[in-house]
């Protein structure tokens, strides 16, 4: 199935982290031209290495998205090397694990403004340029926990949601104009940040980490953590033409995790 | 109330290379050169130097080195010599402009110039870490007897030079100044591929690299690259001396890239003072 991506300009933000990347390296196989977005430098240069193995070449950004003033002149810059953005991942980096009480409103603010605000302001700047083109994807990175909340991660149950009731209302909005406005939900992907995630229940708990996955696991029907490709290729294809009558959904990439309807 | 100069497009400019010259330049750029704007830059790391540019005001795309042309009406060659065809010959090929630092490299590859002959492109070889390459064209127009430089380097600005390396010349340790090298700026430049693109500049301006004579030393008591020139022509006899202030890289003096930038600033400059 030829997806329709090539030679379409696709934004990844979030680009350095596990689910960034390999949605950037899925865009790129399908002949995207991916402009890549990080805040962490490091991270950036191994998935820009992932893209060029992947037979591709990203654009690098250095972007803290959480600084609105910047937001022009990095769509500058990837307009002038790779044209308007056609297709916009508005991936961002998790929060701190916390409970839902006790957290300081600084806290709060800062999340809302790194994670919420940054990606309606970026969208907002991306729209004008697919509603001239009559062709536009936005898709949103959330977290399962905006339908079954994850216990200890109450910043990101709570702001994911956020982006949830946006992206439906943003989809009603632009769907006459041909773009598409999707959320998709990663469940347990094996990611660093899900290692991390591991890492602090296990510490929290005083149990192995071995021992926390394993548990981790045996909950998920699949009776493993998706991988990264798998969610790459999910987000790839709501991005492509052939996805072109998908809108205002929320999908679910977790094997199975989430029990509700 | 519009005049002329004001409707000109602006020059979309591209630097090749973000170490010591490129970086400066592009600050200078990002910072605002009057008719020209900061295009597109290329390295060898593409992800470092968009960290290097990220506190920019307007932070240019960090793209390809091919992608480079499509972007840019004139290009900075400041990188590695080896790169020198890569970066130049599509804006040579597109009749450009290309600004080339690496001036020694053009010896070896005369066909650079034809290139840009044939389309209507052109070399610009800026006075960079040297002076009065204007005097030097000048007299050239005449009739130049001798053009003589003499090179006197910091022991650090030297050290790992091909031609030190393979005469077995050890200059680490040295107490005194050390002539370390005699001949003509088309030998410097192949022994000395770092340092010596100011000889090949000034042999560029004047008689050429067999003609201009050449001495490099290695003098422990420096701390800037210090160049002394005679001319002798028919129509003038001048000497000049230049010493350079190092940048972040020893190898390449401060005033390398601001000679660049002026170069920029004259492109559109309703007074432009020297040739």
């Amino acid at each position: 199935m030829d997806l329709g991506l090539s030679g379409r300009t696709a934004l990844v933000l979030g680009a350095g982290g596990g689910l960034g990347r390999a949605i950037s390296v899925a865009l790129a196989r399908e002949g995207a031209r991916v402009a890549a977005a990080d805040v962490d430098e490091a991270a950036l240069r191994a998935t820009a290495d992932a893209v060029t193995a992947a037979g591709g070449s990203a654009l690098p950004l250095l972007w803290d998205i959480a600084d609105l003033a910047v937001i022009e002149a990095r769509f500058a810059a990837v307009e002038a090397a790779l044209g308007s953005v056609a297709v916009l991942v508005n991936n961002t980096g998790g929060p701190p694990p916390t409970p839902a009480s006790g957290v300081e409103a600084a806290v709060w603010q800062a999340q809302f403004q790194a994670m919420v605000v940054s990606v309606m302001k970026i969208t907002d700047r991306a729209l004008p340029a697919m509603r001239s083109a009559g062709w536009g994807r936005v898709v949103t990175s959330a977290s399962s926990g905006v339908v079954a909340p994850i216990p200890g991660l109450a910043i990101s149950n709570a702001l994911r949601l956020a982006l949830v009731g946006w992206s439906k209302s943003l989809a009603r909005e632009e769907a006459a104009a041909g773009i598409t406005v999707n959320i998709v939900l990663p469940g347990r992907v094996a990611t660093d940040r899900i290692r991390f995630l591991d890492e602090a229940k296990a510490k929290r708990e005083g149990r192995p980490v071995a021992e926390v996955v394993a548990e981790s696991t045996a909950s998920i029907p699949a009776k493993r953590y998706g991988t990264p490709e798998e969610y790459g290729d999910v987000v790839a294809f709501l991005a492509s033409a052939r996805a072109s009558y998908v809108t205002g959904s929320v999908v679910r990439v977790d094997g199975g995790y989430v029990p509700s309807l | 109330m519009n005049t002329r100069s004001d409707e000109r497009a602006p020059v979309r400019v591209a630097i090749a290379g973000l170490g010591a010259v490129g970086l400066e330049v592009a600050r200078a750029l990002d910072a605002g050169v009057p008719g020209c704007v900061l295009a597109a830059v290329s390295a060898n790391d593409r992800v470092k130097a968009a960290g290097r540019l990220a506190g920019l005001a307007h932070p240019p795309p960090v793209v390809p080195i091919e992608d480079l042309e499509a972007l840019a009406d004139l290009v900075i060659e400041c990188a590695p010599a080896s790169l020198l065809e890569a970066i130049v010959e599509p804006f040579l090929r597109a009749g450009k402009i290309a600004v080339v630092l690496s001036a020694g490299a053009i010896l070896t590859r005369p066909h650079l110039v034809d290139l840009a002959k044939a389309n209507g492109g052109q070399i610009v070889v800026p006075t960079g870490a040297l002076l009065g390459l204007d005097a030097v064209t000048a007299a050239a127009e005449g009739t130049i007897h001798s053009v003589r430089m003499v090179t006197r380097k910091p022991v650090k600005g030297l050290v790992g030079a091909p031609y030190l390396v393979e005469n077995d010349i050890q200059i680490d340790d040295i107490r005194e100044p050390l002539k370390v090298f005699s001949g003509t700026p088309r030998d410097a430049a192949i022994g000395f591929p770092a340092n010596l693109n100011v000889a090949v500049a000034l042999s560029l301006a004047g008689i050429g690299p067999d003609r201009t004579t050449l001495e490099i030393w290695a003098d422990p008591a420096l701390t800037r690259n210090t160049h002394r020139i005679e001319v002798d022509a028919d129509s003038a006899s001048f000497s000049m001396s230049i010493e350079n202030i190092p940048s972040d890289n020893p190898k390449t003096g401060r005033i390398t890239a601001l000679s660049v930038i002026s170069y920029l600033r004259k492109l559109h400059a309703p007074l432009r003072v020297g040739s």
